[in-house]
């Protein structure tokens, strides 16, 4: 059984990878932290049975992202833009500028939403939690050569989506 | 960062051979105003990547938050928890009762020659004049007791050899 001190030790240090899987896969910061609470109490729940598992972070892992998607399932509208927590600092900005870059990164959340799921959590947690390939690998459970077939193939349908809004711009 | 610098790096990025220090240096490199034409449709891409990574991270007291879910262990595991020692525990008290029975018999063995014990010493005679006249008194009883033994025999033989000849007289 997993004592108090255990799972301050071992379980709980790998929060952040675990927020970040969250994250990436409801696209909500909010909604990752209760995804990883959680898990967390699951976990806590579990504890007694915890001995039979081999790799207790796979495990985590995978009811982390299991949990996402259930969250993500049930909200069907998606349509919050960038609002308080995506909103952009004023300071250097003019608000008729400000709404511009606001505009400019709605339209590109837009296209990553519009990316296969994969692509996308493989793409944002390179470009944006800078995990290493092997390190996504290892987070997604999926093999190497797939995280860069997934991330060459996110990029590339972004750089052409970029260019054709920029087009008809 | 030079703008050429920039587009070459630019496309090793869409071509997914750039390392994590190159993709750093080419999301600040777009932070910039004034790009040039060609750089222009992906500045709101790495902008937004830029914009990302400062608000990924969980809220702060996250920690402490679930910790207060944890601690209390609910009552019923704590039942659980106990019932598979019960037996072990009934085990070890008739274990204990055994061992403090043998003990306490052990230790009232050791102590009785302690209690009974007679120094005899006290009663040894010390002097020759003394023994030689207990041991003519003790004497003395035994012979007298012999003697009396004898003619209680002698008169039982008597008796009985009496009954004898007036049986066979009889007959």
């Amino acid at each position: 059984m997993i004592t108090l001190d255990t799972f301050k030790k071992e379980i709980l240090p790998i929060r952040e990878k675990l927020f970040r899987v969250a994250l990436r896969i409801t696209g909500n910061p909010p909604e990752a932290e209760d995804v990883v609470q959680e898990t967390f109490i699951k976990v806590w729940e579990q504890r007694r049975e915890l001995q039979r598992i081999q790799n207790l972070e796979a495990w985590c892992m995978q009811l982390t992202k299991n949990r996402a998607i259930d969250k993500r399932r049930l909200r069907y509208n998606q349509s919050q833009g960038l609002d308080a927590a995506y909103g952009l600092s004023s300071g250097e900005t003019t608000p008729d500028r400000q709404a511009e870059l606001t505009d400019e990164m709605q339209q590109v959340r837009q296209l990553m939403r519009e990316l296969p799921e994969k692509q996308r959590i493989a793409m944002q947690l390179r470009d944006i939690d800078g995990l290493s390939y092997q390190e996504i690998s290892d987070m997604l459970d999926m093999p190497l050569n797939q995280v860069k077939t997934n991330i060459f193939r996110a990029r590339k349908g972004m750089r052409s989506k970029l260019v054709q809004l920029w087009t008809i711009k | 960062m030079d703008n050429q610098v920039t587009r070459q790096l630019l496309d090793k990025y869409f071509e997914g051979e750039t390392s994590l220090q190159e993709e750093r240096q080419l999301r600040q490199a777009f932070q910039q105003e004034g790009l040039p034409e060609d750089l222009q449709p992906f500045q709101p891409l790495f902008r937004y990547l830029q914009h990302e990574q400062q608000d990924a991270g969980l809220s702060e007291g996250f920690e402490e938050r679930l910790l207060q879910q944890l601690e209390p262990e609910p009552p019923s595991a704590t039942v659980r928890r106990m019932q598979p020692y019960r037996w072990v525990l009934r085990i070890a008290a008739a274990v204990l009762l055994a061992l403090g029975v043998y003990g306490v018999c052990q230790l009232t063995a050791e102590e009785k020659p302690a209690v009974a014990g007679i120094d005899w010493s006290k009663y040894e005679v010390q002097e020759p004049e003394e023994a030689f006249r207990l041991t003519q008194a003790a004497l003395l009883k035994a012979s007298s007791e012999l003697n009396q033994g004898t003619s209680v025999a002698a008169k039982e033989f008597d008796s009985k050899l009496k009954r004898v000849g007036e049986y066979l007289g009889g007959k």
